[in-house]
């Protein structure tokens, strides 16, 4: 073959190229990790500016909360932003690297965004989130949310965020068809259970739930305490162990009514999904009003409220929780009085709470919430009782993590399911999952 | 290239002085259009081989970054997925545009083929999220107009139908539908470019119209279909919209699924690191530019008759 100069000088080159690259990589160097891991604290405030503008950054279910405080508060200077609620963290981390142009207040419709904003996105750059507890918001106002949902804020003794709602799980019913076949609610697992087999059998056709989307892990598996994400007394670390007997058992009943096909394997929001079969789901409190009356379009006066089954002998009830939305203060802000007058404001307010879109984290606002007779009438139960003891009972053990619990829950289980296997077979698949996952968010993982 | 340069010397002193100023025109048009490729195109490549040597201090790591990277255990799975997806979608195209240029090109007359390659460009001119979800609308078995196909083949609710194994052939039937039809267009034309003389030759000696197309035709626009090769296997790296958008309506797709989403994961995800991801980025440009050379080399793309 007749090689021409130029591919000889190529070649060359390449051979350059390579001792030169094998040098590099000989030579000392430094980690290749981000210098954030840890970096929790070093909270300094910008010079402050009484009179500075505010800059919100909120999704457009919330930009009515930040209206009612400027009509209640003309003198304050704001700015509105919408955005559709995801991607936050690529938003605040292009700010970090330019440093400059952050939002004073975020309301971000994922509480796991309260994770990643109370450390450093790397570079050094200051955590997002200011430590509302350090002379911002005092403890006695703090202490007004109700129990356990300012959790997912709270990181090293900071609390970072506050929850705006919270969405707790309860059981969602249709009384009317429940009457007319003389069925009562399940207030066990057990009894969930055993309802599923005998609506099989007599009413086929009809569902208690579906597990194809990711409501279904924070329902099932939080409520039952499975150690999915379990949080230690270590932040940066996580027990992820799926062989207990809180998940094999949670397993199994879903299998058994998968199998009888009175649980689905679609989402409860699936195109053209029939809400008039869904006889009852187990599911956040803001099922009834989104899923029931305004996707399945079920006439007022049929879907009831009840308590959320627990496992029979349980001795301490546990609910789960499908997200609710946060309120972030910026640490850059230059006006951290203000941006926290307003952040308090939207959660607390009696009169513009009750008539917030989902259930509120602040007591009083949800005393006042529930008092409200537009978001009761719909139903054909009592909405107080069980919402409120719902609100106490959400297990506190399911970290609020950087990574989303829901994408090894579908990249194993529900792939799996619809491949025709087992939840119970692959719940060892799933923890391999959950715990790279977590490794490669940087948590420690342990069993 | 001696040849030209001697001929401007032997040119008379007003023609040169034409030359030249048409240079200065030329480099004037040709400004534009370099500021822009330097400011988005070279500039952030040479920030991304910047930062996947680097650390978020700036401080060299060597190839640190692409250890982490292809330690990962989500890398080797998308590599997987992509590997799959350019299959099918590389010899899709390949195979389908050509053969559909062809018989344009032989047995579509006037009005019927320029009415044939506007109805093939169209899918083109959607934007690539809403090619997406007209995707997602027709392989959804509750709503699409061709369900029973879909039914045909067991796939009876959209959680059957979006499973890892059909993922590839769904990405590429997407990619295909948009990309395909400018390529129909540019290999009609590169058949164009054949000579009547040649074609006409052929006919006198009773050349089927398959070994006129085999033996023929497709030798003759070989280069024009490596180029297509090229630049669909570049584009197909960087699949990117379609998984994410699937995903984020199905839930059932992982949202690391191509090397480029877990790209997007590295920089926003939980990990945050940013230069994890550009490290993710150079490999596939090496990956891409690995693929042009082979390509380049074994069919003499760019050398032309007067080298040979």
């Amino acid at each position: 073959m007749n090689i021409r100069p130029t591919t000889r000088r190529a070649k060359q080159g390449a051979v350059a190229v390579a001792a030169a690259a094998t040098m590099l990589l000989l030579a000392s160097c430094a980690s290749a990790a981000p210098t954030k891991a840890g970096d929790t604290g070093g909270f300094k405030p910008v010079e402050q500016d009484k009179t500075a503008a505010l800059n919100v950054l909120v999704d457009p279910t919330r930009q009515a909360a930040v209206e009612a405080y400027q009509k209640a508060h003309p003198d304050v200077k704001l700015t509105i932003e919408t955005f559709d609620g995801g991607g936050l963290q690529t938003k605040i981390s292009l700010f970090d690297k330019s440093g400059s142009g952050w939002p004073d207040v975020v309301f971000s419709p994922n509480t796991a965004d309260s994770s990643w904003a109370s450390k450093s996105t790397g570079a050094g750059a200051q955590a997002y989130a200011a430590p509302l507890n350090q002379g911002l918001i005092p403890q006695a106002k703090l202490d007004e949310w109700a129990d356990g949902t300012l959790a997912p804020c709270q990181a090293n003794g900071n609390t970072y965020c506050l929850r705006n709602d919270i969405a707790q799980t309860v059981t969602w019913y249709n009384k009317t068809l429940f009457d007319q076949w003389g069925y009562t609610v399940p207030k066990t697992w057990e009894e969930f259970e055993a309802l599923g087999v005998k609506v099989a059998k007599e009413h086929p056709g009809y569902l208690i739930g579906q597990i194809g989307d990711a409501n279904a892990l924070d329902v099932f598996f939080w409520a039952s305490r499975c150690s999915v994400q379990e949080t230690t007394d270590k932040p940066d670390t996580l027990k992820i162990n799926l062989s207990t007997p809180e998940c094999t058992k949670t397993a199994k009943m879903l299998d058994n009514l998968l199998a009888a096909g009175v649980v689905g394997k679609q989402s409860y929001f699936e195109k053209g999904a029939d809400g008039s079969k869904m006889l009852l789901a187990v599911g956040p409190s803001w099922f009834g009003k989104y899923l029931f009356e305004a996707t399945y379009k079920i006439p007022a006066g049929q879907i009831g409220v009840a308590d959320q089954p627990q496992w029979a002998g349980d001795s301490t009830a546990s609910n789960g929780n499908v997200g609710g939305g946060i309120w972030l203060v910026s640490s850059h802000s230059k006006n951290l009085a203000a941006a926290t007058d307003l952040v308090t404001w939207v959660n607390t307010d009696t009169e513009f709470q009750k008539s917030a879109p989902t259930y509120p984290a602040h007591k009083g606002a949800a005393e006042a919430w529930l008092a409200n007779p537009d978001n009761v009438k719909y139903f054909a139960t009592d909405v107080k009782a069980p919402l409120a003891k719902a609100a106490s009972q959400i297990w506190k053990g399911w970290a609020n993590t950087t990574f989303l619990d829901q994408d090894p829950y579908k990249n194993v289980v529900l792939k799996g399911i619809n491949a025709g296997k087992t939840i119970e077979s692959l719940l060892g698949d799933w923890e391999t999952e959950s715990a790279n996952t977590a490794k490669a968010a940087g948590y420690t993982v342990v069993k | 290239m001696t040849s030209g340069v001697e001929t401007l010397r032997q040119m008379p002193l007003r023609t040169k002085r034409v030359r030249e100023r048409s240079n200065r025109v030329s480099y004037l048009l040709i400004a534009g259009y370099v500021v822009l490729l330097l400011a988005f195109g070279v500039l952030p490549t040479a920030y991304a081989v910047g930062l996947a040597f680097t650390n978020d201090q700036w401080q060299f790591t060597g190839f640190g970054q692409f250890a982490v990277v292809i330690g990962d255990f989500r890398f080797v799975r998308s590599m997987l997925n992509l590997a799959g997806y350019i299959l099918i979608w590389l010899v899709a195209i390949v195979v389908l545009c050509v053969t559909l240029a062809v018989i344009l090109r032989n047995h579509v007359r006037g009005r019927m083929s320029v009415f044939w390659r506007f109805v093939f460009y169209l899918p083109g001119a959607l934007a690539g999220v809403a090619s997406t979800v007209v995707w997602m609308f027709m392989l959804s078995p509750k709503v699409s107009p061709v369900a029973p196909l879909l039914h045909a083949f067991g796939w009876t609710d959209f959680g059957k139908l979006v499973q890892p194994q059909n993922l590839p052939g769904i990405f590429a039937i997407m990619a295909f539908w948009v990309g395909a039809g400018g390529w129909i267009i540019i290999m009609y034309g590169a058949l164009n470019n054949v000579s009547d003389d040649v074609i006409e030759a052929a006919r006198l000696d009773g050349v089927s119209p398959w070994q006129m197309a085999i033996h023929i035709q497709i030798p003759m626009i070989r280069q024009w279909i490596v180029y297509m090769a090229i630049l669909a296997f570049a584009g197909g790296t960087q699949i990117f919209v379609e998984p994410q958008i699937l995903g984020s309506a199905s839930g059932l797709v992982d949202v690391t699924w191509s090397p480029n989403q877990l790209a997007y994961q590295f920089a926003f995800g939980a990990m945050s690191n940013s230069n994890a991801s550009a490290a993710l980025s150079v490999l596939l440009l090496a990956v891409g530019l690995v693929f042009a050379v082979i390509l380049v080399t074994r069919s003499g793309l760019f050398t032309t008759e007067a080298e040979d």
